[in-house]
């Protein structure tokens, strides 16, 4: 079984999700795709996490869910950011911008 | 809010159930196939690709699972299910279920029936207003902490106090209260009251009105309130009744009220002996000038505190209530202090303790079934391992595997519990056959929603119980281990330990509830051997209360003299005798008298004897012996000189050493024209009191020369003595057809209503300990039959290598005993500590008595032997090429 490179936190897995469906609404095995792609293949969402943090941030109300069809032409469940989610992915982009810039200061100093 | 919305969401998710399991299912499946067609497309085979998907996947059981305790619905869709499922299993193995609803139903039944009594007697509130704020007033003396308030005291409590709303006196009709007219004549229990007594008890009439105050004063009192029962019974529910005029003793009363049903008082059992158990007609308490300033009569006084003044608070005013009796008056004040007593606990303070010792003591009869089931449990889980590893691999949580199996044991649980119910009922009325007179309360017992929730709760909690060990150790599986087809699934070394805990459990509570009957027992023996100074065998006695208002006291005493006389005639009547206080009734009294010829004792000091009334015939029909001179005759009347017999402890007490006969005692020397009574007998000491207590000195005096309205007939037979009672009655009625009998009861009834308390609490430990004798046993022979059965392999080789029977039955003894004896060990350690609480309850025995000790140990060792040697004989045949082959 190929390990993942990186642990995720579960807020982090999170706000990635949010961050995949802000370009659009996705089914789940695209959000997995997507954040593989723009990790640059750095992050591999595993599916035992995904689905459950789907059905978690689905209940919080950051969005919503709609069946539609694929690209190719299959039945799929298809994950649409809410207004709520826009919000909450705004707060935590700029919570991990935050985080980051102290992380990686305090990493800089020897 | 918040929980509202939740419980919608859940129900909704209920409802829903199906389409989200769907569409999980279908998103799932959709996420698989674009997962394959990406392996397909980065090369692999069609087969390939779909398994290498299914494996990165991974456990859509447990994603699922936890999709649906997200999505909500969760919850209540697992109980169902694990409610589902359990019933199940409960019902395929309906061996196991019987066997272990059965053991827990006895255990909850058991306790369900002792609560019913506790609720009765110790938890319903009284059925009064406010019942928590009523007191018994009591002027304790030297001896007696109870001892009754003079009449005068009375009187300045009442009129003279800050701390309560009402105080009332009441005092029942000892001598007569029978009602003639409207049918038989019949002797009533009734009781004279303070008219404010029944607004003090804040219960009103059902007709009409209670006493008025007025109605208090001597003259204006001839009215009467009746009970419900009366009234139905004996005027047909009359609904004219108020304003009607009955006769009680021959003299007529206006009955202004009737009381609602179910209405009593007093309650407690204080009266036994002295009344009827219902009380049917109430009378004012009419004190003259003269009764209240004599002091000479002592009341029963009850009082309602004001409200948010506590009982410490209204005790510590009575010590200033005391000195204002004593100053008013100064002569004759016997109230030295008074002292208040909650009505409820003055009740049932002399049972309290004895019911929550039965209640714990049936407590350890539940622990024990409990560690009976959670041993079969474990047996069973051994066979379920399979089972739980297989649902654990499908993707079970081992919370939701304990889960399952703690619903499916309290299921057990409730089960148990409505079998428990249905045993409880009959238990209830098997309780009432044996619970004693005199316990206050004893009609309330019944089975009320507050058992019935008290039975669900144990029912539930002992499901947990029970239940969670063993439901933790099996969800505890090597999943590699439970899979592989091992074939002898050994339950695991800590499987075993748990089991050898439970044992030895079981053990040391039995132990300890054994010691504890057993002391009971011992004691009671003891008790039961005591000799009473009588003889109670063939022995019948009958209450006779004559009408003072009909009979003088010269007629009193002439009427028992023409009745004895016809008595005697009767075929078959030995002797007959009579008198008043009876033995072994509860009815005592005290008197103090000076001995002729030595100056009266000190201040502070007393001579003083139970005085007793009797006829000639008495001391024969009693069987009681003559020690010396003589006891009276027919000869010694009211005219000629008078004369007493004193008891042995009399005798020994004021002339030790010393011959009483011929010297003259007086109860009335301090009168002016004493009344000297020569002493012209001894006799041996009766146990007035109880069998229980030592005799107390005692003066007979012949009822001819101090006559008396209320006396009880004794009269020994021929044959059984219940035989006798229509002809006694038929004499009665000859000397007088309106005088009713009441409180037949042969000598040795008597007797044993002394020590129904005691035989109670005893039935009722010996049935536990039995009880839990029985479950050990069938414990230590549960473990010990899967013990062999689990090693039969290691028996095998062992049989094949050589060994002998014999050999084979030491081994599994051995284990057994080792298990039992350190069972034993902690029981007896147990017990030394818990039989303390004991004392209280046992008669001239330590509650360490060593023999008890070491004979309740020996029988449950010798039990536990048996149990362990039944499946030690089944191991001896164990077939070693069988036990060999099953590898």
């Amino acid at each position: 079984m190929p390990t993942p490179d990186t642990k995720l936190l579960q807020g982090t897995l999170d706000m990635l999700i949010l961050k995949a469906l802000s370009l659009g609404p996705l089914h789940g095995y695209g959000i997995g795709q997507r954040i593989m792609q723009m990790s640059e293949d750095a992050l591999r969402v595993e599916e035992g996490s995904l689905y459950p943090a789907l059905y978690r941030i689905e209940r919080q109300g950051w969005i919503t869910a709609e069946w539609g069809v694929s690209e190719n032409n299959l039945r799929a469940k298809f994950y649409k950011l809410t207004r709520a989610g826009r919000k909450q992915l705004q707060i935590e982009e700029e919570n991990w911008e935050r985080l980051a810039g102290a992380v990686f200061k305090v990493m800089q100093t020897s | 809010m918040f929980w509202l919305r939740l419980i919608y969401s859940r129900l909704y998710g209920l409802l829903r159930k199906n389409r989200v399991e769907q569409e999980m299912d279908e998103e799932m499946r959709f996420h698989l196939l674009m997962r394959t067609r990406e392996y397909i497309e980065r090369g692999m085979r069609q087969d390939e690709a779909e398994r290498e998907s299914r494996r990165r996947f991974g456990n859509v059981g447990r994603i699922k699972d936890l999709g649906r305790d997200i999505k909500g619905g969760g919850f209540m869709e697992a109980l169902l299910q694990d409610l589902r499922y359990g019933a199940r299993i409960l019902l395929k193995n309906a061996g196991f279920t019987l066997i272990s609803a059965l053991t827990l139903a006895l255990g909850i039944g058991a306790n369900t029936a002792i609560f019913s009594v506790v609720n009765g007697v110790l938890l319903r509130p009284l059925p009064y207003k406010d019942p928590g704020r009523l007191v018994m007033v009591f002027a304790p003396r030297r001896l007696d902490q109870e001892f009754l308030i003079s009449s005068g005291g009375f009187t300045v409590l009442r009129n003279q106090n800050q701390v309560f709303e009402q105080v009332a006196a009441f005092l029942p009709m000892l001598d007569s209260s029978s009602i003639t007219g409207d049918g038989d004549p019949e002797f009533l229990g009734g009781v004279t009251v303070s008219a404010n007594l029944f607004t003090l008890l804040g219960v009103e009439a059902k007709y009409g009105r209670t006493f008025l105050p007025e109605e208090e004063k001597p003259g204006s009192d001839r009215v009467v309130v009746i009970s419900h029962s009366l009234w139905q019974r004996r005027f047909g529910s009359d609904q004219k009744i108020v304003g009607r005029t009955i006769a009680i003793d021959n003299e007529p009363y206006t009955v202004v009220g009737v009381m609602p049903p179910g209405f009593q008082f007093p309650l407690d059992g204080m009266w036994t002996g002295w009344l009827p158990r219902a009380i049917d007609i109430y009378i004012p308490l009419a004190l003259t000038s003269e009764e209240i300033n004599n002091q000479r009569k002592v009341l029963p006084v009850i009082a309602r505190l004001q409200s948010r003044v506590s009982v410490e608070r209204a005790q510590a005013e009575m010590a200033g209530v005391a000195a204002r009796i004593k100053r008013q008056y100064p002569d004759t004040n016997i109230d030295e202090s008074i002292r208040l007593a909650p009505y409820h606990q003055q009740m049932v303070g002399r049972v309290r303790f004895a019911l929550l010792v039965l209640l714990g003591a049936v407590g350890f009869v539940l622990l024990i079934a409990c560690a009976n089931v959670a041993n079969l449990l474990l047996v069973r889980a051994a066979g379920r391992r399979k089972e739980i590893a297989v649902r654990v691999a499908l993707g079970a949580s081992r919370w939701r595997v304990i889960r399952q199996l703690l619903t499916e044991n309290v299921l057990l649980g409730l089960l148990s519990g409505l079998l428990a119910l249905a045993l409880a009922f009959w238990c209830v009325n098997l309780l009432r056959t044996i619970i004693p007179e005199n316990l206050p309360r004893a009609d309330e017992i019944g089975i009320d929603g507050r058992v019935f929730g008290f039975t669900m709760l144990i029912s539930l909690g002992t499901g947990i119980l029970f239940g969670l060990v063993p439901a933790f150790h099996a969800s505890r599986v090597d999943l590699n281990d439970a899979l592989k087809d091992g074939g002898r699934s050994s339950g695991g070394s800590g499987h075993n330990r748990l089991r050898s805990l439970l044992v030895v459990s079981e053990v040391a509570l039995a132990l300890a509830l054994l010691t504890g009957a057993g002391l009971m027992l011992r004691s009671f023996i003891r008790l039961m051997s005591i000799d009473p100074g009588l003889d109670p065998r063939n022995v019948l006695t009958v209450d006779i209360r004559l009408s003072r208002s009909k009979y003088s006291r010269a007629q009193q005493a002439a009427f028992f003299q023409r009745l004895l006389e016809r008595l005697r005639a009767i075929p078959g009547i030995q002797a007959a005798g009579a008198v008043y206080p009876m033995p072994l009734s509860g009815m005592e009294e005290d008197l103090w008298f000076d001995i002729e010829g030595q100056p009266p004792p000190a201040p502070g000091d007393h001579r003083s004897a139970g005085p007793r009334g009797v006829s000639p015939g008495y001391f024969k029909a009693q069987g009681i012996q003559l020690l010396k001179g003589r006891v009276f005759a027919e000869s010694d009347g009211g005219d000629t000189s008078p004369v007493v017999v004193i008891n042995e402890a009399t005798a020994r007490r004021y002339w030790p050493n010393q011959d009483p006969l011929g010297r003259r005692i007086s109860f009335d020397s301090r009168d002016g024209q004493p009344t000297w009574r020569q002493i012209v007998g001894v006799v041996r000491s009766v146990r007035h009191m109880a069998l229980s207590e030592e005799p107390r000195p005692e003066v007979y005096i012949p009822f001819t020369q101090h006559p008396l309205a209320f006396m009880t007939l004794v009269a020994r037979t021929d044959g059984p003595p219940l035989t006798f009672v229509s002809a006694i009655r038929n004499q009665v009625q000859a000397v007088d057809k309106d005088q009713p009998i009441s409180n037949v009861h042969t000598m040795e009834e008597r007797l044993a209503g002394t020590v129904s308390q005691r035989r109670f609490n005893l039935i009722l430990l010996a049935i536990f300990a039995g009880l839990a004798l029985s479950l050990g046993a069938i414990g230590i022979y549960g473990v010990m039959s899967y013990m062999v059965t689990q090693r039969g392999h290691e028996i095998g080789v062992r049989m094949a290598l050589g060994a002998q029977r014999g050999d084979v039955i030491r081994l599994v003894l051995r284990q057994g005993m080792t298990l039992t004896l350190t069972g034993v060990l902690v029981g007896l350690i147990a017990a030394f500590g818990l039989t303390r609480l004991l004392r209280n309850l046992l008669f001239d025995l330590s509650a360490t008595d060593p023999l008890t000790f070491f004979i309740t140990a020996l029988i449950l060792a010798l039990v536990a032997l048996t149990a362990c040697y039944l499946p030690a004989r089944r191991a001896t045949k164990v077939d070693p090429m069988v036990a060999l082959r099953a590898e």
